[in-house]
């Protein structure tokens, strides 16, 4: 058992701007704070190493079950299209090396965390993870600790890749994206790189079957945070094939960030600490005699078109643009209350390594893109 | 896990020029690898975004010093940070804390003082401190040989602006609880040329702020053009790039080669990227 506190502190006289110089420009939404200046979460050395190597475990668990998916051939029950299959069979094979992600958990203290999902190809909220949780330490508790050691992780995780020049897309006009990839390129910069950032749409395709920039500039790395699924079905995608190796993340990353991963995990590793029972029909989890369950898109994001089911009832759900698709149900996890507030953990992987932890609480159960980000330390 | 002391994050590094061009309210990419471009877009974006900034506190400044009362904890550069509960200014922040102590209405307590103190009227002592430092700033501006340049340059430099209107407008709305001394007074007939600039500069960010890249943005673009997935062929003869549209189908574009190992056909573009808003997760 552990003692996980939310804790209040005085807000800093200047938090908006030095958030802001930090890059975090959407601090506030609708009035509401995003940034949760003046809340935090307090836990000691031994809880933060509990979530660390719990992290550490699961992703060697994941990478287990990348495995066992293309060697068994799972693909329809993740629900891929057959176009990108070679493709993560050739980019597994060839262990392509990824960048980051952050693993969503669930922990009120007691028992073990459990994985509620890995978003391990377009994860976001890093910024505020790596850089301005760190300043309000240093700002407010400097001489306490943060497990956080992302930024170095990501500086060192850029020096393994051999390209000199790194472009880095994504949605452009989604300013929080657009920051996430100045930050990452930030990373790069430091470990040596030039870096150059575009929008997708600017990626272009050169007669011989290069990618490129608007310049012509051949693209020799693209780190897109532009989900692998979005990709497989534009036009551009019959072009990867010939390049599959310069994109960041690699295409295997395709089997992690499909939540249709939380039953196959869980089959393969019945009755893991770590994990929640989950399956693709929740009839077998009703069979189970479980009666509270959580129903979610195979490939939502930030929670949307959730729904909770407990004793047959739904207590909660989210909208968003993602109803249409596959669901995944997987066994309601406790998570850290605060009164009516819920909050998740996100463990920051860098390469194999859980190298950071950030908080997401919310006034409903469901995390979702809204959800008030938490900075934490490191206390006892 | 402590790491150095500082975060580094570099001053002026890509990550605080996207910052930037987003307080700015600029759309242009950051297409630069040349770095006396990149350097001549930060200094542009840079003074921008932290003149805009700038103003839109002092909006929101101005008319919360009219009314005479002052926030806990508010800052007048070059006057020190107000305490509400003691009206009066003082070198230290609210709550600043030292050795394990507060500091809160000029005194260093055992523990932090209480966050919500409503704002307060300053006393008249305080308001004549400030009287006199309005009036120490002009005449040292005074002095000059250049005083008319000198003002010009202060009203265009963002903190002086600041500062000195912030000064003016608490005075004035502190009007009969205090005798204005010469430093109001002299202030009085300089104001409105500070105020017009403040007032264009305002508007100014209005305008930019209504048409997004139509203002900041696009004094970064130089000659260039985005390869639009349109189809519509368009040039680039730079590394930045202003329009941005989303396509679901690839069109051929031409873009002419400007440096490095580029390709001397054209490229298709507008293949990714169709699927619209945050990929976030």
């Amino acid at each position: 058992m552990h003692t996980l506190r939310i804790e209040e502190r005085l807000r800093r006289h200047n938090w908006k701007q030095r958030v802001e110089d930090a890059g975090l420009t959407w601090h506030s939404a609708d009035g509401q704070p995003y940034w949760a200046e003046g809340r935090h979460v307090s836990l000691s050395l031994a809880a933060a190493e509990t979530l660390e190597d719990a992290a550490n475990e699961l992703h060697q668990l994941c990478l287990q079950a990348c495995d066992e998916i293309i060697a068994r051939g799972w693909w329809d029950r993740l629900f891929l299209p057959d176009a990108a299959i070679p493709l993560i069979e050739a980019s597994w094979r060839e262990r392509e090396l990824s960048l980051y992600g952050r693993f969503d958990l669930a922990w009120d203290g007691k028992g073990s965390p459990k994985l509620l999902e890995y978003n391990a190809d377009t994860p976001t909220s890093l910024l505020e993870a790596a850089v301005v949780q760190w300043h309000w330490l240093e700002d407010s508790a400097s001489h306490l600790d943060q497990l956080n050691s992302l930024h170095e992780a990501l500086v060192e995780r850029w020096a393994l890749f051999p390209e000199p020049v790194i472009h880095f897309a994504c949605s452009w006009d989604a300013l929080e994206d657009r920051q996430t990839i100045a930050y990452l390129a930030e990373t790069a910069e430091q470990a040596g790189k030039e870096t150059i950032l575009l929008d997708m749409s600017e990626v272009g395709v050169s007669s011989d079957g290069r990618f490129t920039d608007p310049t012509e500039r051949e693209i020799q790395r693209l780190f897109k945070l532009y989900p692998w699924e979005w990709m497989a079905k534009e036009p551009f995608f019959a072009f990867v094939p010939a390049k599959r190796t310069i994109f960041t993340e690699p295409v295997w990353k395709m089997l992690l960030s499909n939540k249709g991963l939380l039953p196959i995990l869980w089959e393969l590793n019945p009755g893991h600490p770590l994990l929640l029972p989950a399956s693709l029909d929740f009839a077998e989890l009703q069979r189970s005699g479980i009666s509270s369950y959580v129903a979610k898109p195979l490939l939502g994001r930030e929670g949307a078109n959730v729904r909770i089911f407990e004793n047959g009832r739904i207590t909660a759900e989210s909208g968003g643009g993602y109803g249409e698709g596959p669901l995944v149900y997987q066994q309601k996890a406790d998570l850290l209350r605060d009164g009516h507030r819920t909050s998740v953990w996100g463990a920051w992987m860098v390469g194999d390594q859980c190298r950071a932890l950030s908080v997401r609480e919310d006034d409903s159960p469901i995390t979702g893109n809204a959800s008030r980000f938490l900075a934490h330390v490191l206390d006892g | 896990m402590k790491r150095a002391p500082t975060l580094p994050l570099r001053r002026g590094g890509i990550l605080q020029l996207s910052t930037w061009l987003i307080l700015a309210g600029g759309t242009a990419s950051l297409m630069s690898c040349d770095s006396s471009e990149r350097q001549a877009m930060q200094a542009r974006a840079s003074y921008e975004s932290e003149s805009k900034r700038l103003i839109e506190e002092l909006d929101s400044q101005r008319q919360q010093l009219l009314s005479g009362e002052v926030p806990n904890n508010f800052q007048i550069p070059g006057i020190g940070y107000y305490h509400a509960g003691a009206h009066d200014f003082y070198e230290h922040s609210y709550n600043f804390q030292r050795d394990g102590k507060w500091f809160v209405n000029n005194a260093w307590l055992d523990q932090a003082g209480p966050e919500d103190v409503p704002a307060s009227r300053p006393t008249p002592e305080a308001l004549r401190r400030i009287d006199e430092t309005l009036d120490k700033q002009q005449r040292e501006l005074d002095a000059t040989a250049d005083t008319a340049a000198r003002y010009q340059h202060q009203a265009q430099a963002g903190p002086s602006l600041g500062s000195t209107l912030m000064m003016f407008w608490l005075l004035s709305g502190n009007r009969g609880f205090f005798s204005p001394g010469p430093g109001f007074t002299s202030f009085g007939q300089r104001a409105p040329m500070w105020e017009s600039r403040y007032r264009h500069d305002r508007d100014e960010y209005a305008r930019t702020k209504a048409y997004p890249g139509g203002g900041g943005g696009g004094s970064y673009s130089s000659s260039s053009k985005s390869s639009r997935p349109s189809g519509t062929p368009s040039s680039s003869s730079s590394s930045y790039s202003n329009s941005r549209d989303s396509g679901s189908s690839a069109h051929p574009s031409s873009s002419s080669s400007s440096s490095g190992s580029h390709s001397s056909t054209p490229s298709s573009r507008g293949g990714f990227g169709s699927h619209g808003g945050s990929s976030s997760s």
